[in-house]
C-alpha cells in the first residue's frame, strides 16, 4: 500500500491572480490518517473555495508546496493523486439530457471502473445517497438537492482514499445531511470538506482550518479551539433595562425571554455586566465569531 | 472556352474544399469531439438526441458553408460562365465538387482534430482560462478567412459573449459596419472591443478574464490575435450582398454560442474532469469512436439534399433562393428548442414540399405562396414558440424579399452584361 494517502500537507501556499491582491497567503496544515475530517470554514470570499481547488490540483499555487505522505506531490506523482481523490466542485452542474444513472457510467468509464463493478458502485452509492429512485429520470429533472447529490456521488465512486468536498451539504434535506454525515464519519477515508455552517463542523470534524481573508485564523482541533475562548464566554438573564450596558460586539446572541427577561450569551464583558452572568463552557461558536470578530476589529482599526 | 472556365473552376474546387473540409473538421470537433463541448455526444445515448445534434450542426455552421460555397460565391464571381456552361457539364462540376469535398473532408478529419486536441489539453494543463477562448479565435480565424469574412465577424463572433446578446450586438454592429467600413473605423471598434471585455470582467467559468488579461502573457495573446485579424481584414473585399453580410453575422454567431455555452454553466464539471486522470484523452476516443458511425448518418443526408438541388441545375436562381431558406429555417428550428419529433415531422414536411424545384416554379420562389409548414407549430406550440414563429417569420420573410430583389438585380446584372 505505498500509493495509499496517508497524509497531506500543505505548506507555505500563496495564490493570487492579481499579485497585489493575493487569495490565499501562507497557507500550512496537516491533516492525514487518524485525523478524523477536516474542516475549512470561513466567511464568504475567504478563500475556502480557492483552497480546496489547490488541494484537488485544478489551481497550481503560486508559492508554496503540496506533500502527499511527506513526499512534494510532483514526485509523487500528480496523475497518482489524483487517481485517489473524489472531488465535488462548488458549483456542480452536468449535461441535462442523460439519466443520472447514465452520467454515473460515463464517470465510472472515466474513472478506470469495470462495467460490472460500476453497477455495483453506483447502486451502493446510489442507496448511500438516496439516488436510487431518481437515477432514471433525466437529469433535467432534478432540482438542485438532487444534482449536488450527483456530485457527491460522482466523487464517491472509485473508491477515493481522499474526498474533497467543496460545501458538500449545501441544497440537502436534513435526512439526507444527516445520512451523508453517517456515511462520511464511517467510510474510512480521509475527508476535507468546506462550508460556513458551524454545526456540521461541530458533528463531524476533529480538525479544523479557519480562513478569514486568505489567512488561517486558527487550525487545530476543536477542543483547542473552544480552549482559545476557555474564561471569556458568560450566560445568564438580565432585565430589559440593563440592556443599554451591553456593547454590542460583547454579544454572542440575545433572546427575548418571557417576564421582559432577556437571555445573553456574551463573550469578554465588561465588568458590569459580568456580575450579573455566570461563566459557562465555551462552544465553537464562541470561539468562531470571537476570532472572525477580533479579525474584523483589527481590520476596522487598521483602516 | 468551355474547357478552359472548368478547369479554373476545378481548380478554385480543390482549394476551396481542402479549406471547406478544415473549417468543417474544426467545427466539428469543437461541437462533438471536445471533451468540453455542449452536444456532449458521450453523454448522450438516445438517436433522438443524436439526430438533434445533427441538426444543430446543419443549421449552425455546415449548411451555410457548403451552400455558400456551392452557390453565392460562384454567384459573385463566376455568374456569367457558370450560366454558359452545359447543364450536364454542370452537373459533373458539381458532383466533382462534392466528392472531392467528402473525400477530402474524411481524410483531414483526424488531423486538425488530433492538434487542436493537443494544442488544449497543453493550454488547459498550463491554464485553464485561455484555451477556450484560443479555439474560439482559432476557429474564427479559420472561419473568417474561408470565406472572407472580416475581422467584423470576428467581434462579431465574440461580442455576443459580452453582452449575451446577439441581437444587441447586431444591432449596434450593422449599422456602425455599414456606415464605416474604414479601416479608421475598424481600428476603433477593436479599442471598444478591448476596453468593453476589460470593463466588463468577462468571466470564463470561474477564471475571471481580466485577471488573467493583466498579465503579459494575456496582453500578448491579445495583441496576436488583433495582429491577425487586422491581416485579415487587409485582405478582405466590400460586400456586395445582402446574404454575405447576413452570414458573416450569423455564422460566427451561431458558431461561437454553441461552443462557448459550456464553460458558464459546467464550469464546476470540468473541474471534475480535470481531476480524473485522462479523462479528456478517454472521451476524445470514445466521442471519435462513436462520430465515426454518425458521420455516415451525416454524409448521406448531404448527399440527399445536394441531389434534391441538383435534380434541375438550369434554375440555379430558384436554387439559391432555396437554399437561403432552407438555412434560415434551419437556423430557425434551432432556436426554437423543439422537440425533435416535431422538428423531424416539419423538416421532413419541409424537404418534400419547399425544397422541390418544381414547387418553387409554381410558387414563383415565394416564401407566403406555399402550404406553410410552421402552421403546425400554432397548433403545437407554446405562446413562447408563437412568438419566436413570429419575429422569424417576419425574418424570414425580410431575407425572402431582399433575395429576391437580389436576385433581380442579379438578372440584370446578367443582361447587361
Amino acid at each position: 500500500m505505498k500509493d495509499k494517502i496517508k497524509k497531506i500537507s500543505v505548506r507555505k501556499v500563496t495564490f493570487w491572480y492579481e499579485k497585489k491582491k493575493p487569495i490565499l497567503r501562507d497557507i500550512s496544515f496537516e491533516y492525514g490518517e487518524n485525523s478524523g475530517i477536516l474542516g475549512i470554514l470561513g466567511p464568504n470570499g475567504a478563500g475556502k473555495t480557492t483552497l480546496l481547488r489547490i488541494v484537488s490540483t485544478v489551481l497550481k499555487p503560486k508559492k508554496g508546496d503540496i506533500f502527499i505522505n511527506d513526499t512534494n506531490i510532483k514526485g509523487y506523482g500528480i496523475q497518482k493523486y489524483r487517481r485517489n481523490i473524489g472531488y465535488l466542485p462548488q458549483v456542480f452542474e452536468v449535461y441535462p439530457n442523460i439519466t443520472g444513472r447514465d452520467f454515473l457510467y460515463q464517470m465510472s468509464f472515466l474513472k478506470g471502473i469495470d462495467k460490472k463493478n460500476a453497477s455495483k458502485k453506483i447502486a451502493e452509492i446510489s442507496e448511500i445517497l438516496n439516488l436510487s429512485s431518481f437515477l432514471d429520470k433525466n437529469v433535467k429533472t432534478y432540482s438542485g438537492g438532487m444534482m449536488r447529490r450527483m456530485g457527491l456521488a460522482q466523487a464517491l465512486l472509485g473508491d477515493p482514499k481522499l474526498l474533497i468536498l467543496d460545501e458538500p451539504f449545501v441544497g440537502l434535506d436534513p435526512s439526507e445531511r444527516m445520512k451523508l454525515m453517517q456515511y462520511l464519519m464511517f467510510c474510512n477515508k480521509l475527508v476535507i470538506f468546506s462550508t460556513h455552517v458551524l454545526s456540521e463542523i461541530e458533528m463531524l470534524c476533529s480538525k479544523v482550518v479557519i480562513l478569514y481573508n486568505g489567512e488561517i485564523l486558527f487550525y487545530g482541533d476543536l477542543e483547542t479551539l473552544k480552549n482559545t475562548v476557555s474564561d471569556s464566554v458568560f450566560e445568564g438573564y438580565i432585565d430589559a433595562k440593563d440592556l443599554k450596558n451591553v456593547k454590542r460586539k460583547e454579544v454572542l446572541y440575545i433572546r427575548k425571554e418571557e417576564r421582559g427577561k432577556f437571555y445573553i450569551r456574551a463573550i469578554s464583558p465588561n465588568s458590569g455586566l459580568r456580575k450579573r452572568l455566570r461563566k459557562t463552557s465555551p462552544s465553537i461558536y464562541d470561539a468562531y465569531f470571537k476570532l472572525v470578530l477580533k479579525k474584523e476589529d483589527e481590520q476596522n482599526n487598521f483602516k | 472556352m468551355n474547357k478552359i472556365i472548368l478547369n479554373n473552376l476545378k481548380l478554385k474546387i480543390k482549394q476551396k474544399s481542402l479549406l471547406l473540409s478544415i473549417f468543417v473538421s474544426l467545427y466539428f470537433y469543437a461541437y462533438l469531439i471536445s471533451p468540453f463541448s455542449s452536444s456532449a455526444i458521450f453523454f448522450e445515448k438516445s438517436s433522438l438526441e443524436i439526430v438533434n445534434t445533427f441538426f444543430k450542426i446543419f443549421s449552425g455552421f455546415v449548411i451555410y458553408i457548403i451552400f455558400y460555397d456551392l452557390f453565392v460565391v460562384d454567384l459573385k464571381s463566376n455568374l456569367n460562365e457558370i450560366i454558359k456552361i452545359q447543364p450536364r457539364r454542370l452537373i459533373s462540376f458539381y458532383v466533382l465538387r462534392f466528392i472531392t469535398f467528402l473525400f477530402i473532408f474524411i481524410f483531414l478529419f483526424f488531423f486538425p482534430c488530433i492538434l487542436i486536441f493537443l494544442i488544449e489539453k497543453l493550454i488547459f494543463d498550463i491554464k485553464g482560462f485561455s484555451f477556450m477562448l484560443l479555439k474560439e479565435i482559432i476557429t474564427s480565424l479559420f472561419y473568417a478567412y474561408y470565406i472572407n469574412i472580416t475581422l467584423f465577424s470576428l467581434l462579431c463572433s465574440l461580442l455576443p459573449l459580452l453582452f449575451s446578446s446577439f441581437i444587441f450586438s447586431l444591432l449596434i454592429l450593422y449599422p456602425l459596419w455599414l456606415v464605416g467600413n474604414s479601416f479608421i473605423f475598424v481600428f476603433f471598434i477593436i479599442l471598444f472591443t478591448f476596453f468593453i471585455f476589460i470593463f466588463k470582467k468577462v468571466e470564463f467559468g470561474y477564471l475571471n478574464f481580466l485577471k488573467n488579461l493583466l498579465t503579459l502573457k494575456g496582453y500578448f495573446f491579445l495583441l496576436v490575435v488583433l495582429i491577425i485579424g487586422f491581416l485579415i481584414l487587409e485582405k478582405t473585399k466590400n460586400d456586395e450582398s445582402i446574404l454575405y453580410v447576413f452570414l458573416e453575422l450569423l455564422l460566427p454567431f451561431a458558431f461561437s454560442i454553441q461552443t462557448f455555452d459550456i464553460f458558464g454553466k459546467y464550469a464546476g464539471f470540468i473541474e471534475v474532469l480535470y481531476c480524473i486522470p485522462f479523462s479528456l484523452l478517454k472521451i476524445y476516443i470514445e466521442k471519435t469512436l462513436k462520430i465515426f458511425l454518425k458521420m455516415f448518418v451525416f454524409l448521406v443526408i448531404c448527399l440527399v439534399i445536394f441531389y434534391n438541388f441538383i435534380s434541375e441545375p438550369q434554375k440555379i436562381f430558384i436554387l439559391f433562393v432555396n437554399t437561403i431558406y432552407f438555412s434560415f429555417l434551419l437556423l430557425f428550428f434551432n432556436s426554437l428548442r423543439m422537440k425533435n419529433s416535431l422538428k423531424l415531422i416539419i423538416f421532413g414536411c419541409y424537404i418534400i414540399l419547399f425544397l422541390q424545384v418544381r414547387t418553387q416554379e409554381i410558387c414563383e420562389a415565394s416564401f407566403l405562396k406555399i402550404l406553410n409548414p410552421f402552421s403546425f407549430i400554432f397548433k403545437k406550440g407554446n405562446i413562447g414558440d408563437k412568438f419566436y414563429l413570429l419575429v422569424s417569420s417576419l425574418f424570414l420573410w425580410t431575407t425572402g424579399f431582399l433575395n429576391l430583389l437580389r436576385r433581380k438585380y442579379f438578372e440584370l446584372k446578367y443582361e447587361k452584361s
